[in-house]
């Protein structure tokens, strides 16, 4: 049994052809072609793994080396030495479709259970570990930012200001993990009628918002919700997890070139709405609790969001998986149901 | 010629006069690379790649990048030789693991103490000469051409020049000079290598280079006018439109009219600036390979802005639409595209590239350079 190949010394790049023959008696590589006959005992010769059908070199002690593109020859006599499996466990996976098939099905579900579990999992611990030093810096540039490209300062009386500030100083009383929340106004510009929670613990309403709202009950719901999304600090583990993505992602794609990047892009955004959905129920949730422990009656709050969603134009809007809150309907019925005794 | 010169050319060498005899020319051969990677066979090592990389919670990555290079080097062939990636994945985990840790202490120490953030910025740009030569470094010495491996040099100044200075500069001269630090870029990576003793040269002049990125100036001007041209002709019906009314009052048509004009026009800006990248990195590659060459060997490039163009946009939307599944497909038509692309128009036989001492000694065995220098997965 010969095998073709080609040689190199390694001190030239001049070529030899030979032939390799394998001595299983006394476990032996020869080499003809050279003028001399070759030979070498196998366990000083290094030989390549396969990858694919690309050559396969055989390293020799003294620099030399023999490349052969016979992947089958030597897959061959290194199953009659013996040392078939070894090195050879990764090309037996990469060769058969049935393999990579299987290996495609597995990828899929791990980056299912990773983006599902293990990316907000891992923020959320790693949210909980942080310093509150370095959540109140990010905080104060988020609310820089608003300041400048949306939010306006507000108009709102003294009176009004200090009736909602009373209140939601009640609402912590009840939600001591809520403490460091502080309640800040703003007038709403472009953004309208909304409520904001930064990482800092800042929480923005603005005056659009009250002014929507019909009574105290429908406000401490609102207000409630927003102290979830401090509680479970929201807004750090959305950054958090978008982080994570984004190293996946990398890891993933990791040689290809930039182009690539604009195409994982958009499996991101959908990743990202669907976390951002999650805590918007969690946040709900939160406010949930709160008012049924409070005894004040749900119906409230599934008003105040029906009446901000009337004020969103029908036509406009994002598709749903691209959506950073939850269904409307989907919410208020959550909170119609739970009014029932 | 005139007679006079006819004399002169038979009184030197020849002793009997007449035409003087020819020297022994070198043979003169253009050989073309080759790429015989394919999609199907390097699918499989991918899907393999991940899952293991996954599996793993990384590790397995250095094996892949192994696997990977193996399979595009080893499919890579040149006179009937193939390439050759002889790095060991161990030595490449290490550099990730390095890599990672170094990283994680960056941000730990920045987060507890931002004003380190410069300190840090300040060694990351003195370290990164220090990182590119060694990286360079290492993927030379594992890589080999019949046997006699590549070798990369480079002084710490020259490397901080190129991708320290150069850079900087660009930034300062709002890209004027970018176009030179793109020349000295890649006749610092071409001429920094060897085969073995014998190292590669790159002829000097950048005006060509400042030639090409010139033209694409004018294109990406061309393409822009086109698209004023665009919108002030579709565009001028919308003005009259939100003339007549606020936003509100518009009727549904004009809504999807407004977002398909957004679109279009956002897509023919990104078509535009695909192009004018592939127009560019065509002429300047071909350009690059044309002032390489090794042992008295040219390089010759044939790539081309259209089928550059074409490839690029469908790898991207192949990726898009398969959600990155395509991405192996798209690695190795680019793949072979450059290669089949490259030329080597030798001048005499291969074969008498000499291998430096190093290289020479200890293809199995382990070398204290091996252990010190580490892959930094660049």
């Amino acid at each position: 049994m010969a095998l073709e190949a080609d040689y190199w010394d390694g001190r030239t790049s001049a070529r030899h052809r030979v032939e390799l023959s394998w001595d299983p008696a006394a476990r032996r590589l020869h080499i003809q072609g050279l003028g001399t006959r070759l030979s070498y005992p196998l366990e000083a010769v290094r030989i390549s793994s396969r990858v694919g059908s690309t050559p396969r070199l055989i390293q020799l002690p003294d620099g030399a080396c023999c490349e052969s593109a016979d992947n089958d020859g030597i897959d061959s006599l290194l199953a009659k030495a013996g040392t078939g499996l070894r090195g050879r466990l990764a090309h037996r996976l990469e060769s058969r479709l049935g393999f990579a098939a299987v290996a495609l099905a597995l990828c899929v579900v791990v980056i299912w259970a990773v983006l599902s579990y293990g990316v907000p999992g891992l923020a959320a611990a790693v949210a909980r570990q942080l310093p509150t030093a370095v959540e109140d810096a990010i905080g104060q540039r988020s609310l820089a930012t608003l300041d400048r490209l949306f939010l306006v300062p507000s108009t709102l009386a003294v009176e009004e200001r200090t009736r909602v500030v009373s209140l939601f100083h009640a609402l912590q009383a009840q939600r001591p993990a809520a403490a460091r929340a502080q309640l800040l106004f703003r007038g709403g510009g472009a953004v309208g009628a909304n409520a904001l929670a930064l990482p800092a613990g800042q929480v923005v309403v603005t005056d659009e918002l009250l002014a929507l709202a019909r009574n105290e009950e429908e406000l401490l719901g609102v207000l409630a919700h927003e102290l979830g999304h401090v509680v479970h600090r929201h807004s750090l583990r959305a950054l958090l997890e978008s982080a994570a993505l984004a190293t996946l992602v990398a890891a993933i794609t990791g040689d290809v070139s930039s182009l690539s990047g604009v195409a994982a892009t958009l499996p991101g955004l959908l990743v990202r709405a669907g976390y951002s959905r999650d805590m918007e129920r969690e946040a709900d949730g939160y406010a949930l609790d709160y008012l049924l422990e409070q005894g004040i009656a749900p119906q409230h709050y599934a008003a105040m969001l029906q009446r901000l969603a009337g004020r969103d134009d029908p036509r406009g809007g994002t598709p749903a998986v691209l959506a950073s809150h939850p269904p409307t309907p989907e919410r208020i019925a959550r909170f119609r149901e739970a009014a029932r005794p | 010629m005139g007679p006079s010169e006819f004399k002169n050319i038979a009184n030197v060498g020849d002793a009997q006069g007449g035409w003087p005899v020819p020297q022994d020319l070198p043979v003169q051969k253009t050989l073309d690379f080759r790429f015989q990677g394919r999609a199907g066979e390097f699918f499989k090592i991918w899907i393999v790649n991940v899952l293991l990389t996954l599996l793993t919670l990384g590790i397995y990555s250095a094996w892949a990048k192994v696997r990977t290079r193996r399979y595009f080097y080893g499919n890579t062939r040149l006179d009937d030789a193939a390439l050759a990636y002889l790095a060991d994945p161990l030595q490449i985990l290490e550099g990730r693991l390095i890599a990672l840790g170094a990283l994680v202490v960056y941000i730990v120490v920045t987060g507890l103490a931002p004003f380190m953030e410069p300190v840090f910025i300040l060694v990351l740009l003195g370290a990164v000469p220090w990182l590119v030569t060694r990286a360079m470094a290492f993927n030379a010495r594992n890589t080999a051409y019949r046997n006699v491996r590549l070798g990369f040099d480079a002084t710490y100044g020259e490397t901080l020049l190129v991708f320290v200075g150069l850079p900087l500069l660009s930034v300062l001269t709002l890209g004027l000079a970018y176009p030179y630090f793109d020349y000295r870029r890649r006749r610092f990576l071409m001429a920094q290598h060897r085969l073995g003793t014998t190292p590669f040269t790159f002829e000097p002049g950048v005006g060509a280079f400042y030639a090409i990125y010139l033209r694409a100036a004018l294109l990406l001007v061309l393409l822009a006018g086109l698209m004023v041209a665009v919108t002030l002709l579709a565009g001028g019906s919308m003005v009259a439109m939100l003339a007549a009314g606020s936003p509100e009052n518009l009727p549904p048509e004009s809504m999807i009219y407004l977002m398909a004009m957004n679109l279009g026009l956002g897509s023919l800006a990104a078509l535009g600036m695909l192009l004018v990248r592939a127009y560019v990195q065509a002429n300047v590659t071909n350009l690059a390979w044309a002032r390489t060459a090794c042992g008295g060997h040219r390089f010759g490039s044939a790539l081309s802005t259209g089928p550059l163009f074409w490839l690029y946009l469908s790898n991207m939307l192949g990726i898009l639409l398969s959600l990155g599944l395509l991405i192996p497909w798209a690695r190795i038509r680019m793949a072979r595209y450059r290669v089949e692309c490259l030329q080597l128009h030798t001048r005499g036989s291969l074969e008498s590239f000499v291998a430096t001492e190093q290289s020479r000694a200890g293809a199995t065995g382990e070398e204290l350079g091996d252990l010190l220098d580490i892959d930094l997965a660049v």
